[in-house]
């Protein structure tokens, strides 16, 4: 008998016991271990791809930084240029204005100067006019100029009218007379001069005397509110026009050939 | 000459006995099981793995992939079953190889108490799948004058499993047992080498047949996955 029944039994048993025994040590924990690391690889996977977005987020996040640094910068040039240009402009104008105050000071200046100038050089020229005409005249004719210059001053005071005679004389005893000249007057010229106003201003007036630097040469009386000048003044005005008549053209032609700014 | 490990008796009190095939199939037990928890002790989910794991994943993943190609859903319930019988009958015919060594599948008992396994578990995972009415309306099909022959040929397929098992088997060791008192030196050496493609195949055939049968028993639709076509199997 090929087949012997209590074989068959056993070994039925005995495979039924090694399904269970394999299915406990080989198919469980083989089949646990793949699925434990195709879970982990799964993992892996996933974590890879979470990464991938992040990188592609941060990618992205970085593109819109950098474009916004880009644009910031473009920005931030154009106002850099924009303040520069303003403050340019605001250089030059305050540089015109610095030239202009300069020029205006310098204008001014000049102008003092030459009014100083004018000044001096009235006196200078009077004195050495009044000192050329007085000697020529003394050594000429033999006469004093200051005495005669008195003198016509007398005659010229006389010959006012009667209505300014009157304030002259109410003005001179109130405040006396006061006589300015160019050049110390002499004694016998003094007594020919008050000898000359004295009917004319009355008895009483208190006369006095000083000398005038900036009088070249004449003589002036004051009354009060009241001034009576016999000089040369007038001719002194009129060369200081004159004078003033050349600089202006001198002055129009260095600024319209000379100015820069 | 012993045509089946069946008659060597090495134990036997009253209908028990010990004989050479189910000493022999202890042996490939204790082999397999050891085998198995030694290297499943070690195991590594990450990383470098041991040859052993290696194999073992190679074995147990090929058996489930031919099980899916069979059409049997889901595959873990499957695995235990079918894999034993592929694991156990190619276990024992690798083995045939080491001398004095008789394979236990060389003995029809042991290849009838294989194919029993599969009669009681086609019927078993055909009443789960489909019920009663719908596994033994199966004999019926497509006429009730086809009654006897469906169960002749059930009876008979399971037969035809067990017998085909033990004469591969035991005419490949008789022929070698032939041939090495012939010539005893060169050709059993090639015998053993073609004994050992032939244990292979056959244990793939035995298993693969198991499978088509259970198969066939549970209906169970496959799914092709590779070029999304479906269609009833078995």
């Amino acid at each position: 008998m090929l087949i012997d029944w209590f074989t068959v039994a056993a070994q039925t048993v005995n495979f039924l016991l090694l399904i269970w025994l394999l299915k406990r040590f080989l198919y469980g924990p083989i089949l646990q271990a793949m699925e434990r690391r195709e879970a982990r690889i799964e993992g892996r996977l996933q974590e890879a791809r979470q990464e991938h977005e992040v990188a592609k987020e941060e990618a992205a996040e970085y593109q819109r930084l950098n474009r916004e640094l880009e644009e910031r910068r473009t920005e931030s040039l154009r106002q850099v240029a924009e303040e520069a240009g303003q403050h340019r402009q605001q250089l030059i104008d305050q540089g015109r204005a610095e030239a202009s105050a300069l020029a205006e000071a310098w204008k001014a200046a000049v102008c003092r100067d030459r009014q100083l100038f004018m000044a001096d050089l009235k006196k200078r020229i009077g004195s050495e006019v009044l000192q050329i005409a007085r000697k020529s005249l003394n050594d000429l004719t033999g006469c004093d100029l200051a005495t005669l210059l008195a003198e016509r001053f007398v005659a010229r005071f006389a010959a006012l009218d009667q209505e300014q005679q009157s304030s002259c004389r109410t003005a001179a005893e109130t405040s006396g007379v006061l006589v300015r000249s160019a050049v110390t007057l002499e004694d016998p010229i003094r007594s020919r001069l008050e000898a000359g106003l004295q009917p004319l201003v009355g008895p009483d007036a208190a006369i006095s005397y000083c000398i005038a630097d900036d009088m070249p040469l004449g003589i002036e009386l004051i009354l009060g509110g009241l001034k009576l000048s016999w000089g040369v003044d007038s001719y002194f005005a009129e060369l200081e026009r004159q004078i003033d008549l050349q600089l202006e053209e001198v002055d129009g032609t260095g600024e319209g050939g000379g100015r820069s700014l | 000459m012993e045509l089946s490990p069946d008659s060597i008796i090495l134990w036997q009190a009253g209908f028990a006995k010990l004989n050479l095939t189910i000493l022999l199939t202890w042996l490939n037990m204790l082999l397999l099981t050891v085998g198995s928890a030694l290297v499943t002790r070690r195991l590594r989910d990450d990383g470098k793995l041991s040859r052993w794991q290696n194999l073992l994943e190679v074995l147990v993943s090929g058996i489930e992939q031919q099980i899916a190609d069979m059409g049997l859903s889901p595959v873990r319930e499957f695995l235990p079953f079918l894999g034993t019988l592929f694991i156990f009958v190619l276990f024992a015919n690798l083995l045939a190889v080491v001398p004095g060594y008789r394979p236990p599948t060389g003995s029809l008992s042991t290849t009838a108490a294989l194919a029993i396994s599969v009669f009681v578990a086609v019927p078993w995972w055909g009443i789960r799948r489909r019920g009663w009415g719908g596994f033994f309306g199966m004999y019926i099909k497509p006429s009730v004058f086809l009654l006897p022959f469906n169960i002749l040929g059930e009876r008979s397929r399971t037969l035809a499993l067990a017998v085909r098992r033990f004469g591969n088997i035991m005419s490949g060791s008789m022929i070698a047992g032939i041939l090495l008192t012939v010539t005893p030196l060169f050709f059993p050496v090639v015998m053993q080498l073609l004994g050992l493609i032939t244990g292979v195949i056959q244990a793939y055939i035995f298993a693969v047949l198991a499978a088509v049968y259970i198969a066939a028993a549970a209906k169970v639709q496959r799914v092709r996955e590779d070029d999304g076509q479906g269609g009833l199997h078995g």
